[in-house]
Formats: C-alpha cells, sequence, structure tokens
C-alpha cells in the first residue's frame, strides 16, 4: 500500500499536475456557483479537456478538482442566496442561508469550506483503507434495503416538525413526494399525471423545484417585506470570518461523526450526497442537547458543518463501487467512470493490481483537490461573501435571473421558467401559512428513488414480505420510525415540562 | 378558522382528492393490473396520506406563528412584488424570441427600476455587461447553447 501511495503520490505533485489542480478547483468553485450547474454538468463539459490532456493522472486530477469545487461552489450559492443548484447542498441551505441573513456569511462559507475540506480528507483516507472490504458490503444491499434507506432519509423531516409544524411537515413530504411521481418512473414507461403538457414527460425538472421553492421565494420575501432586505443590509458585515475555538470544539465531534457516516453512505450506490447530507442533518439535531436543536433551520453551526462534511465524505464514498467493482455509485462518478475508460482505464476488481498508478492518483487527487481548495477558496471568502453587499436593487434580480436562468439551461425549454414562477408563487404562499418547505423538497428528491426501490422489493418478494422477510431492512425502517417520533414526543414532553 | 393555513390546507386536501382520482383512473397494462406493484400503487397510498394529513390540518388547531403574524399585510410591498413576478413571466416567454441578451437586460433594467434605481445609464450598462458576460461564458465557453439575439437579427430560434 505504502509503494502505491508513494507511485501515486509522485504522480500527483508534479507542477503540470499541481497547476491542473488549481485550475480545476478555480473553474469548479466559479461555474459550480451557477445554479443549474452542479457537478455532474461540470464534469461533462471538461471531459474533452481531460481528454486532451492525455495523461490519465494528470486527467483525473483536474477532473477531482472540478468535482471538489463544484461541489463547493455549490454550497456558496445555497449559503449566500439560498440557490442550492445541485440536491446535496440542500440541506447546507437550511442553516447556512440564515447565518448568511444573520451577518455571519463569512463564517458560514469558512464552516463550509472546513468541513468539506475535513469530510473530503477523512474520507479519502477511509477509502484507501476500507475500498476493498467496503465492495462486498455494498453487494449486501438491495432494492428492500435501499427503500428502508429512504425511509431512514425521511426523518430528516423531524428537523422541521418543531413547534406544532408535525402535520404540515408530513403534508409537505407526502406534497414532494407526489411531485416526484409526476412523469415517467423508471419502473414504469408511461407517463402520469402529465395533464397532457409534453414537457412533463420527463418529471419536474430538480433545479425549476428548488429555485422554485428556495431562491424565489426569498427573492420576492425580500421585495415584500422591505424589513427584511435592511436587517440583511445591515448584517453584511463580512469581517467574521473566523471560527472561536468553542465553535471549532462544537463542531469537531460532528466533523468526525459525518464524514463517517457519510462515507458509509455514499459506498451505497445509489445513496450518495445528498442521502447523506439530510441523514447527517437529522442525526445531528437529534444528538444536540435541547438548546442547540432549536437553533437547527435557524442558523445552527452544527446544522451547516453536518451536511457539508457528510456530502464531501459521501462523494469520497462513491468512488469505492466505482474503483473496485466498475459501479458507478451516483451520477457523477457515472460520468468519471465514462472518462476513465475514455482515458483507456479500465475500473475493477483488478484495477488495483493492473494499474495501481492510476488507482493511487485518485485517490492523492482527492487529497490535493480538497487541499487546494481550501488554500484557494479561504482567502477568497471575504470577497465572496461581499456579493450580499450588492444593493438591493440590482441583488433581488440578479438572484431571480440566476433562478430562471438555470432551470432554463438545464432543460432548454420556457415552460420550465412559468413551470418555477408558479411554483415560487406558491412556495411563498406555503411560506405565509407557515408550511416547512424543506420536507416537500426532501420528499421530493427521494421520492423517486423510494418508489423505485419499493417497486423493485415488491416485485421480486410478490407484496409487502420483504419488510419482515429481511431483517436488515426491518431493522433499518425501525430506526427510521424511532428517529421520526422521539424527536418528535421528546420535544412535546419538553413544552409540557415547560 | 379563516387563517390562511387552513385555506392552504383546504387547497391540499382537494389537491390529493384530485391526485387519488388521477392515480385511480390511471389507464393500467393488462400485464400491469396482475403485477404486487403497479404505477399507480404509491401515488393511491400517497394520496391517502395527502387526505388523511390535510383533513388533519384542518381539524386540529393551529399553534404556529406564520410570516405573516409577523407583520400586517398591509406593511407589504405587494405592488413591487407583482410587477417583478409579472416582468419574470415576461422573461420567460421573451427569452426565446427576443434572444438571451436583450431579454436579459431588459429584465435587469426593468426590474432594478420597479426595486428603486433611478439612473438609466446605470441600469443598462449593469444589465448588459451582465447578460453579455453571463452568455459568452454559459454559450462560449460551457457550449450551452442560448439564443443571442432576436431571431430576426440573426439568432436561431
Amino acid at each position: 500500500m505504502i509503494e502505491g501511495l508513494l507511485t501515486g503520490l509522485s504522480a500527483a505533485i508534479s507542477p503540470f499536475n499541481l497547476i491542473m489542480v488549481f485550475i480545476g478547483c478555480f473553474l469548479g468553485t466559479f461555474i459550480g456557483m451557477l445554479p443549474g450547474l452542479g457537478p455532474m454538468s461540470i464534469i461533462a463539459i471538461m471531459i474533452p479537456i481531460a481528454i486532451q490532456i492525455g495523461d490519465p493522472a494528470s486527467a483525473l486530477i483536474l477532473l477531482s478538482g472540478v468535482y471538489y469545487g463544484a461541489i463547493f461552489g455549490g454550497s456558496t450559492s445555497s449559503i449566500l442566496i439560498n440557490a442550492p443548484g445541485v440536491a446535496g447542498t440542500v440541506a447546507s441551505s437550511f442553516d447556512g442561508y440564515p447565518m448568511a441573513r444573520a451577518g455571519q456569511a463569512g463564517k458560514a462559507l469558512t464552516i463550509a469550506a472546513i468541513c468539506s475540506f475535513a469530510g473530503g480528507t477523512i474520507g479519502a483516507i477511509l477509502l484507501m483503507i476500507f475500498a476493498p472490504v467496503l465492495s462486498a458490503v455494498a453487494k449486501l444491499f438491495w432494492s428492500a434495503e435501499y427503500f428502508a434507506l429512504m425511509v431512514l432519509g425521511l426523518t430528516a423531516i423531524a428537523a422541521f416538525a418543531g413547534k406544532g409544524k408535525i402535520v404540515k411537515a408530513l403534508c409537505m413530504t407526502i406534497f414532494g413526494i407526489m411531485l416526484a411521481t409526476v412523469g415517467e418512473s423508471a419502473l414504469h414507461n408511461a407517463a402520469r399525471f402529465t395533464m397532457g403538457i409534453m414537457d412533463l414527460q420527463s418529471g419536474i425538472y430538480f433545479v425549476t423545484l428548488v429555485m422554485g421553492l428556495f431562491a424565489l421565494p426569498e427573492a420576492l420575501f425580500l421585495v415584500l417585506d422591505e424589513r427584511r432586505s435592511e436587517a440583511m443590509a445591515n448584517n453584511n458585515k463580512i469581517e467574521n470570518l473566523r471560527i472561536t475555538k468553542e465553535e471549532a470544539k462544537e463542531i469537531t465531534p460532528v466533523v468526525c461523526r459525518q464524514s463517517l457516516l457519510g462515507f458509509f453512505v455514499g459506498v451505497l450506490p445509489g445513496a450518495g450526497a445528498t442521502m447523506a447530507s439530510f441523514l447527517g442533518y437529522g442525526i445531528e439535531r437529534n444528538l444536540a442537547p435541547t438548546n442547540e436543536r432549536e437553533k437547527f433551520g435557524k442558523g445552527s453551526i452544527r446544522g451547516l458543518a453536518a451536511p457539508e462534511t457528510a456530502n464531501n465524505a459521501a462523494c469520497t464514498g462513491s468512488f469505492v463501487p466505482m474503483l473496485t467493482l466498475g459501479i458507478p455509485g451516483s451520477g457523477t462518478t457515472a460520468i468519471l467512470l465514462g472518462a476513465l475508460v475514455a482515458l483507456s482505464i479500465t475500473p475493477g476488481p483488478r484495477l488495483m493490481e493492473n494499474q495501481p498508478e492510476v488507482f493511487w492518483a485518485v485517490i492523492i487527487s482527492m487529497y490535493l483537490g480538497n487541499m487546494v481548495l481550501l488554500i484557494l477558496n479561504l482567502p477568497l471568502i471575504p470577497y465572496i461573501a461581499k456579493l450580499l453587499t450588492v444593493p438591493r436593487h440590482y441583488l433581488i434580480p440578479f438572484v431571480i435571473f440566476f433562478s430562471l436562468i438555470g432551470a432554463y439551461i438545464g432543460q432548454n425549454n420556457s415552460t420550465e421558467l412559468l413551470i418555477m414562477i408558479g411554483l415560487g408563487c406558491m412556495a411563498t404562499l406555503l411560506r405565509f401559512g407557515g408550511f416547512p418547505l424543506p420536507p416537500l423538497i426532501i420528499g421530493f428528491i427521494l421520492g423517486g428513488m423510494l418508489e423505485d426501490n419499493l417497486g423493485r422489493a415488491m416485485r421480486k418478494a410478490g407484496g409487502l414480505e420483504f419488510i419482515w422477510e429481511r431483517p436488515m431492512t426491518l431493522g433499518i425502517l425501525v430506526l427510521a420510525l424511532a428517529l421520526l417520533i422521539y424527536p418528535i414526543l421528546r420535544d412535546r414532553k419538553i413544552r409540557s415540562d415547560q | 378558522m379563516a387563517r390562511i393555513d387552513r385555506f392552504i390546507a383546504l387547497g391540499l386536501l382537494a389537491f390529493s382528492i384530485g391526485y387519488g382520482y388521477l392515480a385511480w383512473v390511471h389507464p393500467l397494462l393488462p400485464f400491469e393490473a396482475r403485477m404486487p406493484f403497479k404505477p399507480n400503487t404509491m401515488p393511491l397510498g400517497l394520496a391517502a396520506f395527502g387526505i388523511l394529513f390535510s383533513t388533519l390540518l384542518l381539524l386540529l388547531p393551529g399553534s404556529d406563528l406564520s410570516e405573516k403574524d409577523a407583520h400586517g399585510w398591509r406593511d407589504f410591498a405587494w405592488k413591487d412584488t407583482a410587477l417583478l413576478i409579472g416582468l419574470a413571466v415576461c422573461y420567460a416567454l421573451l427569452l426565446r424570441p427576443l434572444g438571451f441578451i436583450p431579454s436579459t437586460t431588459l429584465f435587469i433594467v426593468l426590474s432594478s427600476r420597479v426595486l428603486g434605481e433611478t439612473k438609466w445609464f446605470r441600469s443598462l450598462s449593469t444589465g448588459l455587461i451582465a447578460s453579455g458576460l453571463i452568455w459568452y461564458l454559459v454559450d462560449d465557453v460551457l457550449g450551452i447553447y442560448l439564443v443571442p439575439l432576436p431571431v430576426l437579427a440573426g439568432g436561431l430560434p
């Protein structure tokens, strides 16, 4: 292993490769900030350039820099303007954006950068140690377990069920899953609930929904309530970048827990960064002491650190099935797999034996990508956070414009924009009614996977028998139920005691 | 009872019933009808849960503060918001026929003026520079085609 590691290191730290990783991180960060352009699209765009480079190690180092840069870029738009461009960074906006609104944009970005670095680096170490063993564990998970895992992911909604909002949170989750059933599903070819609109044949586009639910209503609220934008403008002191000792102490256990959890969730093909970030958020809320738990959704640093660490660790974890089994665990790794094949590398069980230099170069490039990202972005944070000091009469039009164009470039049709505006008005109304919107997006993101896995499991077992016939499924479902009910009962008890 | 969340709950109940009806009448192929998991299995379950939860919302007493409760309705800038939504709808409809650069410039200029910008030159230059730069980045650098100019002025539909 040491020999392989040294081979990878010597390949990765040549001046040319260092320039590659810098370029990758820089491009990834800035393009990733544009809503609608997630790591998947950016890597796809960069593949022809990577192939032109020729050398597999250099190409992978460039792509790895782009990958980590794009994830950080996505977190930046989530935190600063409540516009998460990719599903994996939605959970970061739950607490990151309230922090930015409270004048802690710089601190929120610093926490995001450090937690991403820690999650990615710990993930890379775990990948190095456990990759061969974990590929066997991943094979134990069947549709039934994936279905149970999706249900477990849905328990993150408990974080938004406080103060009598449980029924509203459940209502929003169901509504989100309903929206996910629009169009064709992976199991059935016939389109459902499209009302004859051709553009809905492939379902509601994720970016359209997320921009309609988060970015657009926020911009509309800034217009509706001038006091809100005045408060935001007054709170734009961005010199507050430093994390205090107490804060560092508070997030360290979160980072350790979520690096492990995120990595292991990422190893499971199909689960990925989104699942890890929601699960991490829900778990940390349950583990937090009562006074901290109240802060979740209102600007908790634990609430930001958990999904940021978990999604980066999961991104690294998703490389396990790709490198050891040749199975892409996520959309991004599927594209990277394509890039590897184009570079004449065949990932799979024999990669480590036949081309150890490539295997280790990928792992070293992850370390490098994370490190360069931190070095590059920490000094840039004050300038990135300055975005919030743009005058209100330009900031709001630009937030609306970026939301609209994010939805447009993904699908290239104007119907998406009209759907998004409709969703934005609906979300504004829901906010007036005190309905929490994150459960809706959690339901939407997990809904498609939930139906596919439930369908597969039911078809295989001939009904719902798989729940009690497979102990692992039953165990995960019982855990999910406990995670959903326990915090609600605990909150109710605290309220009745008060 | 006349609170906004009750009206929303009523809307969600109607939506769930409509969704459930569409799931119920969803045409199934002969082989699908015999399957343990049909295309409408989960939608029917979701509709049932939707009806249950929205009915609960209608029946249970509300206990939380909504955004509206923080300030009175009259304090909100409804006119500006409606104008901005109208501009966003126009932008969506004009993006293709008018092209990316003119429609984006127009949207930024007009919406910044709705929100209080008074200098035409500043809003026009911001709109032109921003739309030009973003078009260059998306179209030329990233290779995602965006119609830059009106169809009549040479932009492809």
